[in-house]
């Protein structure tokens, strides 16, 4: 679906909003002709445009260490992500490739390439505080979730739409439910993450909004985790390329190696 | 006899002691089988405790000195966390003080981390452990556990030896290469390469089935944790005084960050396994001298019947019931000395060949027994304890003069005159 042209993708939502089971009967509508699915594709697509090359620095602090990394990513849709470590020198050359539900590091240290394993999916990512599931699962939110509106811009002071998604029954994910808040234009502003039980998990922020090209982005995201203050994972975007033409060639593990 | 009598005011003890022996030696038939009944019970005694201490010893030597250590020091977190980041700090200048104690027999650090192992083809998640190959041979079998290839060298030398599962969920073998990527201590993604120089048993579940060993400096540098360890196992010159051990211990090395613990705090599980043990034994070893005090008892009652006519003359000739009561005694007694030499000659037979020989259950229990996820061997030796064979010994003795009490009442009640006439 994410392959779709722009308004191919908002009909497919309208269809799928209309005539399937997405929208519960008691949901909430809000003005405008903005559907939850679209507003949650663009915050997918924030990052992951149908294509998209970023240099960005990653910082990390925990109560353990603090790092920064420099980075350069390329993806295209939501399936595909290359990712390669710039700097620190220690790290540089390091490299993970996702394609679908798998991933994949480069480690040039040793010049072997290692499937992460599903048992370890959950453990973090370069030392952040993205897991290894996050590259694979945040990508298909509008597929394993129910959404709705539980507010429009005219219920709060910000003018945000706030959405709220609960699993589907039987979707492999981790968290018990997520709330997503969307500027009128599409813009993410904040996605709060909870667990089972209802308690908050963690919080992603995003900041900085800028334009590349014909398209705006926040440039600044902070991931920061409930149980673990004064903690924090942030990505600053040097310099992001909309839909630039990336072969198919390059998410693979021959180029994963180069 | 009627001189005996009189010698009984001056040298009574001495004179019942006479007439005890001259008693036993005039039923030599029934006093050997008696004194060899009671030998074979004392042997089998022997044997017994010389196997169940043997039994003992494995298990305390498997799951207390190999896996815990007789003392344990620590990060205090470590236990409850077993976080990579609960490290003790500056281990070498630790273990020089360590070593420096009176009381340190070994001191072993280790460190643990997990990982992401992988061979050629495959990879897996494993348990890593850092040791340092000279100390670990001090403190654990693992170098004689290596089934293939060889242990780690002592230097660093990106050497590891798996456990026998991991190579063979890896299809690694020895002289491979192994590939182990982790989240190191300074949040980068750790990874080196190794080579495969050993493959283990070690009976430790866990280990064998998806463990790794590799020198601690080795393991340091994966995880970014230089000149630490999780923790230092310690063993103490004397086992028997492993309290004091760990005071000696906590008085030189403990603080806020160092934790010193003895294994029975480490793992109160592991000891009240090692108690239960201990009470069972001392049930066999119960019901072993209940039966043969039985059988004393029984032996004695009847050479008593038997005698009744001639401790019916002794007493008409003037022996008072008192001196009755020890004479039966002093037989008893006599049996049990002759009775405990025999027995100490045999049961040291059959403790030898336990010791030596032990028993050997591979038969039944061909991998050896499965116990609280560690592995003993098949064959099971016996162990010797000299405390253990002088208790035997007086207890032997003791009974013996309990079960005798009994009979010697009947003896010093018995009348002259009924007794004499008794066929």
């Amino acid at each position: 679906m994410h392959l779709l042209t722009r308004p191919g993708r908002l009909l497919a939502a309208l269809l799928v909003a209309t005539t399937l089971h997405a929208v519960p009967a008691h949901a909430k509508t809000c003005e405008g002709d903005k559907t939850a699915r679209d507003l949650l594709d663009a915050t997918d697509d924030v990052t992951r445009g149908q294509s998209s090359i970023a240099t960005m620095e990653m910082h990390v602090k925990t109560s353990h260490y603090e790092r920064t990394m420099k980075m350069k990513a390329w993806s295209k849709g939501t399936d595909d992500t290359l990712i390669r470590i710039l700097e620190p020198a220690k790290d540089a050359g390091m490299a993970t490739l996702k394609v679908g539900d798998n991933i994949w590091n480069y480690l040039p240290k040793v010049d072997r390439t290692m499937k992460v394993p599903a048992g370890m999916m959950s453990g973090n990512w370069m030392g952040s505080h993205f897991t290894n599931d996050d590259l694979v699962k945040e990508s298909r939110l509008a597929d394993d979730y129910t959404y709705e509106f539980t507010e429009c811009p005219a219920d709060n002071e910000d003018g945000l739409y706030v959405l709220t998604l609960t699993p589907k029954p039987d979707a492999p994910v981790v968290w018990g439910k997520v709330v997503s808040r969307v500027r009128p234009d599409e813009q993410p502003v904040e996605v709060t993450y909870y667990d089972e039980h209802g308690n908050l998990v963690r919080t992603m922020t995003f900041e900085d909004y800028k334009t590349f090209g014909d398209r705006t982005a926040p440039t600044k995201m902070t991931l920061v985790p409930a149980d673990k203050p004064g903690e924090f994972t942030q990505i600053t975007y040097d310099d992001l390329q909309f839909a630039a033409d990336i072969p198919s060639s390059t998410f693979t593990l021959q180029a994963l190696e180069q | 006899m009627s001189e005996r009598g009189g010698a009984a005011g001056g040298g009574k003890i001495a004179f019942l002691l006479a007439l005890a022996w001259r008693n036993l030696s005039r039923h030599k038939r029934r006093s050997v089988i008696t004194a060899s009944a009671m030998a074979v019970a004392l042997s089998m005694c022997m044997a017994s405790i010389c196997w169940s201490d043997g039994t003992y010893d494995t298990i305390f030597d498997v799951m207390v000195q190999q896996q815990l250590g007789h003392v344990q020091v620590h990060h205090p977190d470590y236990p409850k966390t077993h976080g990579l980041y609960d490290t003790l700090k500056d281990v070498p200048d630790l273990l020089s003080t360590l070593d420096a104690l009176p009381g340190t027999r070994a001191a072993s650090p280790r460190l643990n981390g997990f990982a992401l192992v992988g061979g050629e083809k495959k990879s897996a998640g494993g348990q890593i452990v850092g040791i340092d190959p000279e100390r670990e041979r001090a403190v654990s079998p693992l170098a004689k556990r290596v089934k293939e290839g060889h242990f780690l060298s002592e230097k660093p030398d990106h050497e590891v030896i798996i456990g026998r599962g991991l190579a063979d969920d890896l299809k690694l073998g020895v002289g491979d290469e192994l590939i182990a990527v982790t989240q190191a201590a300074d949040g980068s993604l750790g990874n080196d390469l190794y080579h495969v120089v050993g493959i283990f048993k070690s009976g430790n579940a866990a280990m064998d089935r998806s463990g790794a060993y590799m020198h601690i400096d080795d393991l340091r540098e994966l995880l970014a944790l230089p000149g630490q360890a999780h923790g230092i196992q310690l063993l103490a010159k004397d086992p028997e005084a492993i309290a004091a051990y760990a005071e000696q211990v906590r008085e030189a090395v403990g603080g806020p960050k160092v934790q010193v613990q003895t294994w029975w705090e480490v793992s109160p599980q592991t000891k009240q396994l090692m108690d239960t043990r201990d009470s069972s034994s001392f049930l066999i070893l119960g019901i072993v001298f209940v039966v043969a005090a039985f059988g004393v008892m029984n032996t004695m009652m009847m050479s008593v019947f038997e005698r009744t006519r001639e401790l019916g003359v002794l007493k008409a000739l003037g022996l008072r019931p008192g001196q009755m009561i020890w004479l039966i005694v002093f037989e008893s007694a006599f049996l049990a000395v002759l009775a405990g030499a025999i027995g100490l000659a045999l049961g040291s037979l059959l403790d030898w060949y336990l010791v030596v020989h032990g028993i050997d259950y591979t038969r039944w229990i061909a991998d050896g027994f499965s116990f609280a996820g560690v592995t003993l061997d098949p064959v099971m030796k016996g162990a010797v304890r000299v405390t253990g064979i002088v208790y035997t010994l007086l207890s032997l003795f003791g009974v013996s003069v309990l079960a005798s009490l009994w009979p010697a009442a009947r003896a010093a009640r018995l009348r002259p005159v009924e007794a004499i006439r008794t066929e």
